[in-house]
């Protein structure tokens, strides 16, 4: 008779869902929305009432034999898990959600039909059922629509010849089996295996377990979700948000519902909230779990307030609960569905986080008066037992409201500090929030530019082979500066903008311009101090960005501060810079030997340097950089604060340097020096190059360099600006003429 | 004059200010947590003096009012002498402001006041809760809160005109320290040798077995008696308690009135002496040394090794300080240890025992490990020459690294071996002792130097000459003090009931911190330290 019965109810929900949709073919969501939501309310029916079967323990009982109940629990198990994931195929795009329907739900629903009696008995916990009997019929229903929808979905899936793939059907199973996990019911391991494990309490084994498995589950989610689509993501969520919400309702009993039992404590209320932050998008609720429930269940974790063995039923149901109430809040932010929280959300948090707060100090107020309840351990001395001190604080101050005769009892200031320091602590978790956004930011900034600097290694060495050879060859003998631009930061204004130059061998190389504008910024790329923005800068043929060992290894530089280390001696940084550059014993001798003597340095070369004077530094900077005969030679301001001496001997150098074929390339300010010893220079001004000309034209044709110069520097009030303009243009004039 | 010292305080106060840019929320909200954090230590040190006063073995009354304002002054006028030693005398910044047309006395002013200003920021976190608590706890009048205001702005002046005048023969005492190295050295060891001396000889009367319960009375009988008679050496300060709880208040008024003046008035004399002093620290006199020779490395690696072991040697008080180091950790933890080996313990006291040395050692290893923390950043200029070399220059970390590593080691091995002769653990706890501050020390190493490599503060120490402002410091010593409870926490789980399994999991656990930190450390360093820009 029920059998039938099922079958025909089934035959029903299929047939009004086959003519509806035919009949409406462009409403087929909507239809398919209309008998899901049916089925979640019968299912939502049948949870809040209480299982007979629940009871058991390790198998033991006179309603069945030992295999049938271990049979009739795993099939409960997988049922509960198949009827979830239908009721949420409405709502997601997930395709193995449809084939779990079309295949496992329908099979589910074929046994639960030929063990539907079974099914009935585990229900009201006796073998003498009615057909009629409240449970049967009701779940006579449920399985009415689940069998009906399942099959329906099968027959439009085979109708239309949407086969799964084998890897499909792998992916099926596999979702299946992980959903089945989250929405273990709370009584299958007590049925199955008895009361297993200890209390959780004192970090025991059984705490700890517990523990570690809410953080593995917490990176095991992450791991395999970080990279799926949004639409993976959500589904996910909603799926284990959805389980949770079905564990907690499972542990109701509709009979014997107490004011305990409303969800009003944080976590509880929490799995609510989390429900419908997920379901409905709604944000300042999920802001909300974030902020303040995500403590509350971590302090319920930590200091577990159940004496409740781990695998027992309530102990399912404490550690389930406030592991997802710990887990999904903060998994939703990691798989970046929701962005991260600014002070407007914290603020909201903090109003819903009052309201809350004083709603539970009226509600314990009023139901304490005719019922024991502590909601969110406001009234009672749960808080108080691990915080000392507050015990008095709670006792001492109390506010008695008399109304009607009736006393309503308000710890008024424990709950004020309660409150506050839950704040603070909310506070706190918003600091250690920001924290991990900043370690996550960085650590993907870092595997972005490993990335990005190995392409580039694959690359050059595509292009060239060997990356040791330079990659410009015909540009061995020069510097090669090419749509160079460099900007600060996430300043706009461009230090340098789209600057070129060339310089070749044998030349000494003058660079020109007013304060701040751009020159040492420019020395700082070539040398490799600074990155570069735009643009390529190459030494003697290599890529300074690309080959930046090759490039330095041609260089030598003398820095605008004479930056040494002042508590070594000259000779002991002259060494240290000739192992850098990998100097011989030989030619260090010889060159050290060579420029002490130039310099005058022989008798305070073994000093320390902080005795040195500022022109002895340059001196020995001059030293340092000369040590690896370096091709090319750039010096930043290298006479300045030098005496005239001093400045001779290192003019000197520089033309000696590129007499041997080497480049000399400096910037300077006097413009005598650079007119003296300077075959070319270039005039840079606000970080673009006005020009570059050849000194010894300018020279033969009485073309005045201070003129030349002044005349890219504005605001020159005591210069004849018409004057100026045209020595500019006699300078051009001369360099465009061969 | 008055307009000159103005404008060189604001440029001093503007230098010292952080450089990034604040936005009007930022701000608004630093205020209001600093408010918060004020508020809250105001709860915390109200709830201790009344949880005190409720035991009822301490009173809480004027008495220990003035201790307690007495020793914070009296470290706070410590502070003062060395903050303004160095500041007066030491900063670089000396050498452009000296070049600034305004006289000495009115840039020894100048610093005074960015000193003073810095005083009184640190009051307003500590000093203000403390007097607001106490009030409440005694529950004094209105008129003592009302002289909280005026003592915030008015006690700084003491602690700084007093660094003031008493940095000024300290420096003449450091100068001649300076002249003779070796006389600093053998000072140093005389002063730790005493301090040594002197634990040793305190631990040594110490009652055994100590039972703390029983001794309990008379240590509290002691701590007032302690009170009372340091309390007779604190007459500035029981002036101003006097004043702040209406106790003969105009003639205690007028006497610290008077106080204030006569040190204005001495630290106004210091200020015509300043500039003697202050530019003779950028002479420089030397002492020729031999001919050297010229001495290749066999690598970068060994280059960089050598260039610090010469600097670090060369800087008698980095080197002092190494020096007090190695001595110190092994000390300090067999102090702790002789005061733990004279009570009777349980196996739940052994993991105590063993908790409290892991948070002390490794507090103590870990807040030397700046060194780490410092290490791109005290390259300053000379880190130019780092970026120009054609060589894998990355090695200069692990250079570094090195030296801070086997000064560690060194603390480390002679911790151990002094705990082994004189604790109560046996040989595999003092083992895993050993590698856990081994492994969680040397993370904490890697991870400080992390820190440098990815923030290095070049161009300010460049500028400044001094690392004391660096934020990275500040950032590894409370990750050092963080790792420290935490290892100290799970070691005393790992402790409990002497399980063997449990107990290795310690280092286990330190190992595997170990690993992450060096893996962190590495491609951090492989990533970064090209992009490092001046």
């Amino acid at each position: 008779m029920e059998y039938l019965t099922l079958i025909l109810l089934s035959g029903i929900v299929f047939l009004l869902l086959f003519l509806f949709n035919r009949k409406f073919p462009e409403k087929q969501n909507l239809i398919y929305r209309i008998f899901i939501i049916c089925l979640i309310a019968m299912f939502a029916v049948r949870i809040i009432f209480a299982d007979a079967f629940d009871n058991i323990i390790a198998l033991n009982t006179n309603l069945f034999t030992k295999p049938m109940t271990a049979f009739l629990a795993i099939l409960r198990w997988f049922s509960f898990t198949a009827i979830m994931i239908t009721c949420l195929s409405a709502f997601t795009k997930a395709k193995s959600y449809r084939y779990i329907v079309c295949f496992i739900s329908a099979f589910l629903w074929l046994l639960n039909l030929i063990f539907f009696k079974q099914n009935v008995i585990a229900f009201v916990g006796t073998e003498e059922v009615s057909f009629f009997h409240y449970r049967s019929i009701l779940f006579m229903i449920e399985m009415g629509l689940f069998g009906g929808i399942a099959i329906y979905e099968l027959f439009v899936l085979l109708k239309n010849k949407e086969y799964p793939t084998k890897k499909q059907i792998g992916i099926m199973f596999l979702v299946y089996g992980a959903v089945t996990i989250s929405c273990f019911p709370l009584s299958t391991f007590q049925v199955l295996f008895g009361i297993f494990g200890t209390a959780l309490e004192d970090f025991n084994l059984t705490h700890r377990l517990f523990l570690y498995a809410t953080i593995l589950t917490l990176i095991l989610l992450f791991v395999i979700f970080r990279k799926k689509d949004d639409d993976a993501k959500r589904t996910m969520l909603l799926t284990v948000s959805t389980s949770s919400l079905l564990l907690f309702c499972y542990a109701w009993n509709v009979f014997t519902f107490t004011f305990a039992d409303l969800p009003l404590h944080l976590c509880n209320t929490a799995i609510f909230l989390i429900f419908i932050a997920f379901t409905f998008k709604v944000k300042s609720v999920y802001y909300f779990t974030y902020f303040v429930n995500v403590i509350g269940s971590f302090f319920a974790m930590f200091m577990p307030n159940t004496t409740s063995t781990l695998l027992s039923y309530s102990g399912i149901h404490f550690w389930f609960c406030h592991a997802y109430v710990l887990i999904l809040p903060v998994l939703a932010m990691m798989l970046g569905l929701y962005e991260r929280p600014n002070f407007k959300f914290m603020r909201n948090s903090i109003f819903i986080f009052t309201g809350y707060f004083v709603a539970m100090m009226i509600a314990n107020a009023w139901i304490n008066t005719f019922q024991s309840v502590d909601y969110f351990f406001l009234y009672g001395d749960v808080i108080s037992s691990h915080l000392g001190f507050l015990e008095n604080i709670r006792v001492n101050f109390q506010w008695l409201i008399n109304i009607s005769g009736t006393i309503y009892r308000v710890y008024w200031l424990y709950d004020i500090l309660v409150y506050i320091g839950y704040i603070a602590l909310m506070f706190l978790i918003w600091g250690i929030y920001k924290l991990y956004y900043n370690v996550e930011d960085h650590y993907k900034e870092l595997f972005k530019l490993r990335k990005i600097d190995k392409l580039q290694i694959a690359k050059l060495k595509k292009e060239i082979g060997d990356i040791t050879k330079p990659i410009n060859p015909e540009g061995v003998d020069m510097i090669k500066i090419t749509n160079f631009s460099k900007t600060y930061g996430l300043n706009k204004h461009k230090a340098v903008d789209n600057f070129n130059l060339e310089i070749h061998d044998g030349e000494v190389f003058g660079f020109l311009g007013h304060n701040g504008a751009g020159k040492s910024t420019l020395i700082k790329c070539m040398v490799g101090i600074q990155s570069i923005t735009e643009g390529k800068i190459e030494i003697c043929g290599y890529d300074i960005e690309k080959q930046p060992l090759q490039a330095k290894l041609q260089m030598g530089y003398v820095s605008d501060n004479h930056a040494v280390y002042e508590n070594l001696t000259g000779r002991e940084y002259i060494n240290y810079v000739a192992d850098l550059y990998m100097v011989s014993k030989e030619d260090r001798d010889e060159r050290l030997d060579k420029y002490t003597k130039m310099f005058q340095l022989e008798n305070a070369i073994d000093n320390q340097i902080k005795s040195y004077s500022h022109g002895m530094k340059q001196k020995l900077v001059v030293i340092a950089a000369l040590i690896h005969n370096p091709k090319v030679w750039i010096l930043d301001e290298p006479l300045t604060g030098l005496d005239p001496s001093s400045a001779y001997q290192i003019k000197e150098c520089m033309r000696e340097h590129a007499s041997k074929g080497n480049i000399v390339f400096f910037s300077s300010h006097v413009i005598e020096v650079v007119e003296k010893i300077c075959d070319r220079i270039a005039i840079i001004q606000h970080g673009v190059l006005q020009g570059v000309f050849d000194v010894k034209k300018l020279v033969d044709n009485n073309v005045n360099l201070e003129d030349l110069y002044l005349s890219f520097v504005e605001n020159q009030k005591d210069k004849d600006v018409k004057e100026l303009k045209k020595v500019q243009k006699l300078a051009f004039k001369l360099q465009n003429k061969k | 004059m008055i307009e000159r010292i103005k404008t060189l305080t604001a440029m001093q106060l503007k230098n010292r200010k952080n450089r990034k840019a604040k936005t009007k929320t930022s701000t608004s909200i630093s205020i209001i947590i600093q408010v918060a954090v004020c508020i809250l230590i105001t709860v915390a040190l109200y709830l201790i003096l009344n949880y005190l006063n409720e035991l009822g073995i301490l009173p809480i009354d004027t008495n220990f009012f003035l201790f307690l304002l007495f020793i914070t002054q009296a470290i706070s006028i410590i502070a003062c002498v060395f903050g303004l030693a160095n500041i007066l005398y030491m900063e670089k910044d000396n050498t452009v402001i000296f070049s600034l047309p305004a006289r000495p006395a009115e840039i020894f002013i100048s610093k005074l006041s960015v000193f003073y200003i810095t005083e009184f920021k640190k009051n307003l976190f500590f000093l203000v809760p403390f007097f607001i608590a106490f009030g409440l706890a005694l529950k004094l009048g209105v008129v003592f809160y009302i002289f909280i205001i005026f003592m915030t702005f008015l006690l700084p002046f003491i602690p700084v005109f007093i660094g003031a005048i008493v940095s000024l023969p300290l420096m003449y005492f450091k100068k001649l320290l300076k002249k003779i190295p070796i006389l600093k050295i053998i000072l140093t060891l005389i002063i730790a040798s005493l301090v040594i001396w002197l634990l040793v000889y305190i631990t040594s009367i110490i009652p055994r077995p100590l039972k703390i319960v029983a001794i309990y009375d008379k240590f509290f009988a002691f701590l007032k008696d302690f009170i009372i008679s340091v309390n007779v050496y604190s007459t500035i300060y029981e002036i101003i308690a006097n004043v702040m709880l209406s106790i003969n208040f105009w003639i205690n008024l007028l006497l610290f009135v008077a106080i204030l003046v006569g040190l204005a008035g001495l630290t106004i004399g210091i200020a015509f002496l300043y500039f003697k002093i202050a530019s003779q620290n950028f002479e420089n006199s030397f002492k020729p040394k031999k001919s050297q020779n010229n001495t290749p490395s066999k690598n970068t690696f060994f280059t960089f090794i050598k260039k610090e072991i010469i600097l670090n040697l060369r800087n008698t008080e980095v080197f002092i300080s190494h020096l007090l180091y190695i001595i110190s950790l092994p000390v300090l933890l067999y102090v702790i240890n002789e005061v733990i080996s004279a009570i009777d313990t349980n196996l739940n006291g052994i993991a105590i025992a063993f908790a409290v040395n892991l948070l002390i050692g490794l507090m103590f290893l870990t807040a030397t490990n700046t060194m780490c923390a410092s290490a791109i950043t005290s390259e300053g200029s000379e880190f130019g020459l780092i970026k120009t070399a054609p060589s894998d220059t990355s090695k200069i970390c692990y250079a570094k690294f090195s030296v801070n590593f086997m000064l560690s080691l060194v603390g480390i091995i002679s911790s151990v071996i002094i705990l082994a002769f004189t604790s109560k653990f046996d040989g595999l706890s003092i083992f895993i002792l050993f590698i856990t501050f081994l492994f969680a020390n040397t993370a904490h190493m890697f991870w400080s130097l992390q820190i440098d490599v990815l923030h290095p503060y070049l161009t300010e120490y460049a500028s400044s000459g001094n690392i004391r402002d660096n934020k990275n410091i500040g950032t590894c010593l409370l990750i050092g003090l963080a790792i420290a409870v935490v290892v100290a926490v799970i070691g005393y789980f790992c402790f409990q009931g002497m399980n063997i399994i449990n107990m290795l999991k310690l280092p286990l656990i330190a190992g595997l911190f170990f690993v992450l930190r060096l893996y962190l450390f590495q491609i951090n360093l492989k990533t970064y330290f090209d992009k490092i820009q001046m």
